[in-house]
C-alpha cells in the first residue's frame, strides 16, 4: 500500500514598489515575507538536501513576487530594513536581560535568526530566485508560474484576449527570470472555468490546480474523486485539492496553527513597547507597525493582554508533534483510500506559502518535520505533479467545473458590493488595450512601443485580484482603491495620448520608473490575430 | 485640490496661460482658458511626482515649464521650495491645512506619502462615470446569482429618458441558439433609473443566461442592448453512463462504462432542530400574520 502527497505552496504578494519614497509601509509586506517565509523555506529545503532527506514539493512563485525579488531598489530597501530590525533586536536583547528569562531567550533567538537571514541574503547576493533554482535543480522542488499579475480569470473571461495576455505573460515572465519553461501554472485563486484549459495548452502548460468541487461537479464524475489527477479535453492535467489535508492545517477549530504553545501573531514589540523606544523602527509618519519580534504564545481563548510568554522550544516541540500527527493521518487516509481504489491515491495539499512562517511562525519547522517523517514512513511519499504524471498509465478525461478556492467556492469574494465598481473600468480598459494593441501591432516607432507596453503594465497591475480581495476583507482598503484607480487612470491617460499621437516621453519615462514590472513586456499579447 | 480661477479677468488668465506655455491660449474664451489652465496644472503636478529625486538640470527645466525663473546660483533645496510654493498657490486656501500642505494628494501613490495624512486625504483620482458606450455585461457571482452592469451611449440615454420605465430581462438560454423569443424561461425586473448595476437571483446553476435592457411599447418589450452569455457554475454532481479515458503511452482515448463508484465522499449535511421561518416569504394563507409583521409592504 502506498500513496503520494503533492504539497504545493503558493507564494504570492501583489506588486508593491514605490521607488519615489524612501519608506513605504506596504513594501513591508514583501520584507516580512522574505524574513519569515521565503528565506526560512529555502533554509528548510537546503537542510533537507544536506541531510540527504528525499522530498518533493511544488511552489508557485507568482510573477509579481519574482519581479519584486528581482528589483534592485527593493533588495536594497530590504537589506536596510533587515539591518534596522537587527539593531532593534540587539536593543531587545539588552532590555530583556532585565525582564522575564523567556523573553530574553526569545530575543536571543530572534537576533540569531535575523543575523542568519542577513547572511543568507548576502551570501546569495540578494538573489532568492537563484536559490530557489538551486533547490529545483536537485529535483526536490518543482517551480511553477502563475498568470501574469494574479488577475482573477473567471471574471475576466468576457475579454478572452485579456485572459490570453495574463496566461501568456505569466509564462514569458517565468521564462525570463528563471530561464526555463514552466511546466505548471497556478491559476490565481484557483479560478478556473471550462475552456481556460485551451489557453493553457496553447502556452504548453502541462498541469494546473483546482479546488475539490471542480472535480465533484465536473461534467463526468471522476472515478477516484480528487485522489487522481484528470486530464481536460485539451490534454492539460488537473490536480484537485484534498479537503482533509487543508482542514487539518486551516480549520479555525482543529487546525494546527491555533495550538496554545505556538507564537501569537498579534503581540508584537512594535505595539507593546513605549513609542519613543521603538520610534525609529516604526513608520516615519508615526504609526506603530509589526516588527516580527513577538514574545507571547497563543495561550488559548483569552484576550491579547492575558497571553502567556512564548517558549520557542515548546513551539518547536509542538510543530514536530503536529508533523507526526499529520503524517499519521495521511498514512491512515492512504490506507482507507487504497481499500477503495485499485490504483495509487494522490493527495493534493495546496497552501498559501505565507501561511508558513508569517502567520504560523513554526510553519516552516512543521513542513521540515513533515518531510523528514514522510521520508521514514512506508506508505506515503511526498512527490511533485510531474513525477505523478510520469507514473500514470492512463488518465480519465474530464471537464472540471467552474470554481475558485475563495469563500463558498465561487466568485463572491472578488465580486460584491465592496468591489464591483472596478469591473466596468477594468473591462473597458481591457477592451481598449486590445483595440490599440491590434491597431498598432506593426508599429516600429520606439515611443509607441514603449507607451503600448506601459499601457499593458498599468492594465495588468490594475487587474491583480489582490485589490478586489482587500476591498472585501476591509484592511488597507484605501491602498487597494488607490492602486486600482492609479493604474486605471494612468492607463486611460496613456491610451488617450497614443490615440491623439501626443505621447509625452517625460510622463512615460516617469511611469516606467515607478512600475518597472516586466521590463520584457510585449504588448502584442493583447493584439488580435486577424 | 487645484482651484479653478473663475474669479480672474481674461487678461490675468491669458498671462497665466502664457507662463504655463499653453498652446493657442490667445484665441481661447474665458471658460476654455480656465479649463486649459486647470488641466495644465494637473498635468504639471502629476509630473512633479518624485521631484525630490530629480537631477538639478531636470529640476531647472521643470521649473521653466511652470513659469518659474531660476537664478543661476539657486540651490536644489531653494528650487524645490519655490516649486512647492507655486503649487501651494495653485491650491485652495481652505482652513484644512493638512489638505493644503499635501500638494501631492493629486496622485494616489503620493497621497500615501505620510501615513498620518492619508487617513484624511481621500484619493483625488476620479475615473470616468460613463464611457458613453452601449454596454451590458453579465458576470456570474455563484451558482444562483448574476451581476449585471451597464453603460449607455448618449443616444440610448435619450431614448430611455423618453420611454421610462426601463427593464432588465434575463433569459435562460441553456443549449439554445437564442432568437429573442425561444428562451426556456424569461425573467424581468424594473430598473431604478439611477443605478447602473444589479445583482439578480437565477434559479438554475450550470445554465446559460443572456440579458437585455429595454423598454415597453405597449405590450411589446423593445430591447436596446444585449449582454454577453453568462454561465452559472455547477453546484451539484453530474451523472454519466460513460467515462472517457486516455492511455498515456499511446495517447489513445477510450470509453468505459462508469459502473462503480470507487470513492465514497460524505458531504456536509446542513440541519437544525426546527425549520427556520422567513416572514418575507409570501404564502397562500396566514396573510394577517405575515402582513402585520412586514414593513414597507
Amino acid at each position: 500500500m502506498s500513496g503520494k502527497i503533492v504539497i504545493t505552496l503558493h507564494a504570492h504578494l501583489p506588486y508593491v514598489n514605490h521607488p519615489d519614497f524612501p519608506y513605504f509601509m506596504e513594501e513591508n509586506w514583501l520584507f516580512e515575507a522574505i524574513t519569515e517565509t521565503y528565506i526560512p523555506l529555502l533554509m528548510v529545503f537546503n537542510r533537507l538536501i544536506t541531510d540527504g532527506v528525499p522530498f518533493g514539493v511544488t511552489m508557485s512563485i507568482t510573477p509579481p513576487l519574482f519581479e519584486m525579488l528581482s528589483n534592485q531598489t527593493l533588495k536594497d530597501k530590504y537589506r536596510k530594513y533587515l539591518k534596522s530590525l537587527i539593531k532593534l533586536t540587539e536593543k531587545e536583547v539588552d532590555l530583556t536581560n532585565h525582564e522575564e528569562p523567556l523573553k530574553h531567550k526569545c530575543a536571543l533567538k530572534y537576533l540569531d535568526d535575523f543575523q542568519n537571514t542577513l547572511d543568507f541574503f548576502d551570501n546569495c547576493e540578494g538573489s532568492l530566485i537563484s536559490e530557489f533554482k538551486k533547490v529545483e535543480n536537485t529535483g526536490a522542488l518543482e517551480l511553477i508560474t502563475c498568470n501574469a499579475t494574479h488577475g482573477f480569470l473567471p471574471l475576466m473571461r468576457v475579454n478572452p484576449q485579456a485572459v490570453h495576455a495574463q496566461i501568456a505573460m505569466g509564462v514569458k515572465a517565468f521564462e525570463e527570470r528563471f530561464k526555463e519553461h514552466p511546466k505548471g501554472m497556478w491559476l490565481a485563486e484557483c479560478g478556473y472555468y471550462p475552456g481556460l484549459d485551451k489557453e493553457l495548452q496553447e502556452q504548453n502548460i502541462d498541469f494546473f490546480f483546482v479546488d475539490s468541487h471542480a472535480f465533484w461537479y465536473a461534467n463526468i464524475p471522476p472515478r477516484y474523486d480528487v485522489y487522481r489527477p484528470i486530464v481536460t479535453p485539451n490534454n492539460v492535467f488537473v490536480f484537485a485539492r484534498d479537503p482533509e489535508s487543508s482542514e487539518q492545517v486551516w480549520s479555525a477549530q482543529y487546525g494546527y496553527p491555533g495550538d496554545p504553545n505556538y507564537r501569537e501573531f498579534y503581540r508584537d514589540v512594535g505595539f507593546d513597547r513605549p513609542f519613543d523606544y521603538v520610534k525609529e523602527y516604526m513608520d516615519p509618519a508615526g504609526n506603530r507597525i509589526n516588527t516580527g519580534i513577538k514574545y507571547y504564545s497563543v495561550t488559548g481563548d483569552v484576550g491579547l493582554e492575558s497571553k502567556k510568554l512564548y517558549d520557542p522550544d515548546k513551539g518547536l516541540e509542538t510543530a514536530k508533534r503536529h508533523a507526526k500527527d499529520f503524517v499519521n493521518k495521511k498514512v491512515a487516509q492512504v490506507n482507507r483510500l487504497t481499500d477503495m481504489m485499485e490504483v495509487e491515491p494522490i493527495i493534493v495539499a495546496p497552501f498559501d506559502a505565507e501561511l508558513y512562517g508569517h502567520w504560523w511562525y513554526e510553519g516552516p519547522k512543521f513542513l521540515e518535520s513533515v518531510f523528514r517523517e514522510l521520508a521514514e514512513t512506508d506508505g506515503v511519499r511526498s512527490s511533485t505533479p510531474h513525477e505523478v504524471i510520469e507514473s500514470m498509465g492512463s488518465v480519465q478525461v474530464v471537464t472540471p467545473a467552474m470554481s475558485t478556492w475563495g469563500a463558498n467556492g465561487y466568485n463572491e469574494t472578488w465580486l460584491n458590493g465592496n468591489n464591483d465598481w472596478i469591473y466596468p473600468h477594468l473591462q473597458e480598459a481591457e477592451a481598449r488595450m486590445v483595440e490599440i494593441a491590434t491597431k498598432y501591432k506593426d508599429s516600429t516607432d520606439p515611443i509607441y512601443i514603449r507607451a503600448l507596453n506601459m499601457c499593458s503594465r498599468e492594465l495588468m497591475l490594475a487587474e491583480s485580484s489582490d485589490w478586489a480581495f482587500i476591498m472585501t476583507t476591509g484592511t488597507t482598503v484605501e491602498y487597494a482603491v488607490n492602486r486600482t484607480k492609479t493604474h486605471l487612470s494612468r492607463f486611460l491617460e496613456l491610451y488617450d495620448a497614443i490615440k491623439v499621437h501626443n505621447i509625452n516621453e517625460k510622463v512615460l519615462e516617469h511611469y516606467e520608473w515607478l512600475d518597472p514590472i516586466f521590463p520584457y513586456m510585449d504588448y502584442h499579447v493583447y493584439s488580435l490575430k486577424q | 485640490m487645484i482651484k479653478l480661477n473663475k474669479g480672474k479677468t481674461i487678461r490675468q488668465l491669458k498671462k497665466e496661460a502664457m507662463h504655463l506655455k499653453i498652446k493657442g491660449y490667445y484665441n481661447m474664451r474665458k471658460a476654455e482658458l480656465v479649463k486649459a489652465i486647470f488641466d495644465r496644472k494637473v498635468e504639471l503636478m502629476r509630473k512633479a511626482d518624485g521631484i525630490e529625486n530629480m537631477k538639478m538640470n531636470q529640476l531647472r527645466s521643470f521649473a521653466k515649464e511652470i513659469g518659474l525663473k531660476v537664478a543661476r546660483k539657486t540651490t536644489k533645496f531653494k528650487l524645490l521650495e519655490k516649486i512647492s510654493n507655486i503649487f501651494s498657490a495653485w491650491e485652495y486656501s481652505e482652513e484644512n491645512t493638512k489638505q493644503k500642505k499635501d500638494r501631492k494628494s493629486i496622485s494616489a501613490t503620493s497621497s500615501l506619502n505620510k501615513i498620518s495624512e492619508r487617513k484624511v486625504v481621500k484619493t483625488e483620482i476620479e475615473l470616468p462615470k460613463t464611457y458613453k458606450k452601449d454596454k451590458l455585461v453579465g458576470l456570474a457571482v455563484n451558482p444562483n446569482w448574476l451581476h449585471f452592469y451597464w453603460d449607455f451611449s448618449e443616444r440610448t440615454k435619450e431614448i430611455f429618458k423618453e420611454s421610462l420605465p426601463v427593464f432588465l430581462r434575463v433569459y435562460d438560454v441553456t443549449y439554445i441558439d437564442f432568437n429573442g423569443t425561444n428562451a426556456h424561461r424569461t425573467f424581468e425586473i424594473e430598473l431604478n433609473p439611477n443605478t447602473s448595476k444589479y445583482y439578480v437571483f437565477v434559479p438554475q446553476p450550470n445554465a446559460d443566461y443572456l440579458a437585455e435592457i429595454g423598454y415597453k411599447d405597449g405590450n411589446e418589450f423593445v430591447s436596446l442592448i444585449r449582454s454577453n452569455l453568462v454561465t452559472t457554475p455547477s453546484s451539484s454532481p453530474n451523472f454519466a453512463q460513460m467515462e472517457l479515458w486516455m492511455d498515456l503511452r499511446t495517447r489513445q482515448k477510450f470509453s468505459e462504462i462508469s459502473s462503480k463508484k470507487f470513492v465514497t465522499r460524505i458531504e456536509n449535511l446542513i440541519g437544525a432542530s426546527s425549520m427556520p421561518t422567513s416572514i418575507d416569504v409570501i404564502s397562500g394563507g396566514h396573510s394577517f400574520f405575515w402582513l402585520s409583521g412586514r414593513r414597507n409592504v
